[in-house]
């Protein structure tokens, strides 16, 4: 007996799909309440270096690092300033997943 | 002892080598060269919008895709700054081997930076020591560091100090390198999930950026009295209170040997092994 054969299927899943308007968001370093409200730690911020420059940017740009950490409970979008800018919104839409099935031999 | 152990230690942990100490920022030239080029990419690799992508990938987007993900974290991790959990008492060894080769910096936590955005810049939060190559940067390129780390040089005596109150207060600590285990360049106070290093390992299981430590830990139960001190303490979910015992039970294949709840046990009924004397976890890192 063996477990080891593994098959593949996919499955229709509900998945956060995080995302920041950068156009409106105050950036973490000044703001970052989206960051402090998120209790699993799924947003974060870095630094990026400009095109062509060798030194950090001052900005920092939040990031959804772990969605599937994300609940769905919404008080990041609550918390933010700019809520009517849409600085972050946080939709669950439906998301193809392919899943493993372990079978037996 | 682990691979860094092996190729870095000369017969002591790496992290206890004092060859790992005694090089300077100044000698990874080459190191920082792609460092420097690959400054944005790494960013957005580790630690940026890919890393969302990373995480899909993590909910089994594809088994193949997960896997060449893995063999590419693994990689950029260990290239570029990892580390494994130590004890207390292991830290403050360290804080000897420090203190003969460059001494200590005191600075401002960058993971809880990141996680939690421009409140948690300020001094009260210099959770991080920079020893080594980190000290020498510090002293050498100060250009190098970003001012809200709030940058303390402390003495030997400060920094035991520092770190036991940080483990009272409950955290755990690592010892991390930058670019290779031979440049030693922090000693960590963390907690998850703030701390970048444990919520990657213990949520994704990658391997490359936090190391398990060189001990684990043995509760008996015939003493524990059910208190449930350890079970706050571990940061690393290897402990549960198991109610029709009335007792704690500790799963040793979870557990990063911190020793934080040897610490704080009232009746000591936990004692650390080291990881080379059992059988199931010798190879397990
Ligand atoms: S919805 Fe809740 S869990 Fe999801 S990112 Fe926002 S605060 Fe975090
Ligand atoms: S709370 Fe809103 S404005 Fe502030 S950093 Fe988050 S998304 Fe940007
Ligand atoms: S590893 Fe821990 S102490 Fe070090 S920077 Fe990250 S959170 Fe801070
Ligand atoms: S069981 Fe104890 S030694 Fe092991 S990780 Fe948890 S707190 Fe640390
Ligand atoms: S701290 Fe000690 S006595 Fe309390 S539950 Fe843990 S092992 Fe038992």
């Amino acid at each position: 007996m063996s477990f080891n054969h593994m098959e593949v299927k996919t499955i229709t899943k509900d998945f956060p799909n995080i995302k920041f308007n950068m156009d409106t968001c105050l950036g973490a370093l000044d703001c970052g309440k989206c960051l402090q409200a998120c209790a699993p730690h799924v947003l974060r911020c870095y630094t990026p270096i400009p095109e062509g420059k060798t030194t950090v940017s001052k900005e920092w740009i939040p990031v959804a690092t772990f969605p599937s950490l994300c609940t769905g409970c919404l008080k990041c979008v609550e918390v933010c300033p700019k809520k009517e800018g849409k600085a972050i919104t946080v939709d669950f839409v439906p998301t193809r997943l392919p899943k493993k099935i372990f079978r037996r031999k | 002892m682990c691979e860094w152990c092996t190729e870095h230690g000369k017969g002591k942990k790496w992290y206890l080598a004092t060859e790992n100490y005694v090089r300077k920022f100044d000698d990874m030239e080459d190191w920082l060269k792609e460092w420097n080029s690959n400054y944005r990419q790494v960013q957005a690799k580790l630690w940026g919008p890919v890393s969302a992508e990373m995480d899909l990938l993590k909910n089994r987007l594809s088994p193949r895709l997960e896997k060449l993900a893995d063999n590419d974290w693994e990689e950029g991790f260990s290239r570029y700054h990892s580390g494994q959990t130590v004890t207390l008492a292991e830290a403050k060894e360290m804080c000897d081997v420090a203190d003969e080769n460059g001494g200590f910096v005191k600075l401002a936590c960058t993971c809880r930076k990141y996680k939690r955005g421009g409140k948690y810049v300020g001094p009260e939060n210099t959770f991080c020591m920079g020893i080594s190559a980190y000290t020498s940067m510090y002293h050498e390129h100060p250009e190098r560091i970003w001012k809200e780390h709030k940058i303390e040089t402390v003495s030997a005596e400060q920094a035991k100090e520092h770190l036991e109150k940080l483990s009272d207060e409950g955290l755990c600590h690592n010892a991390s390198y930058v670019g290779s285990p031979a440049y030693m360049s922090k000693l960590c106070s963390c907690e998850y999930p703030v701390c970048v290093w444990l919520q990657w390992r213990l949520d994704w299981g990658i391997t490359g950026i936090l190391k398990k430590g060189h001990y684990v830990a043995e509760l008996d139960m015939d003493t524990c009295t059910g208190c449930g001190k350890c079970v706050e303490a571990c940061h690393f979910k290897a402990i549960n209170m198991a109610p029709t015992y009335g007792k704690a039970i500790l799963k040793q294949q979870e557990c990063f040997g911190c020793a934080q709840c040897m610490r704080v046990c009232p009746v000591e009924a936990i004692k650390m092994l080291e990881r080379e004397k059992i059988p199931a976890l010798k190879e397990e890192w």
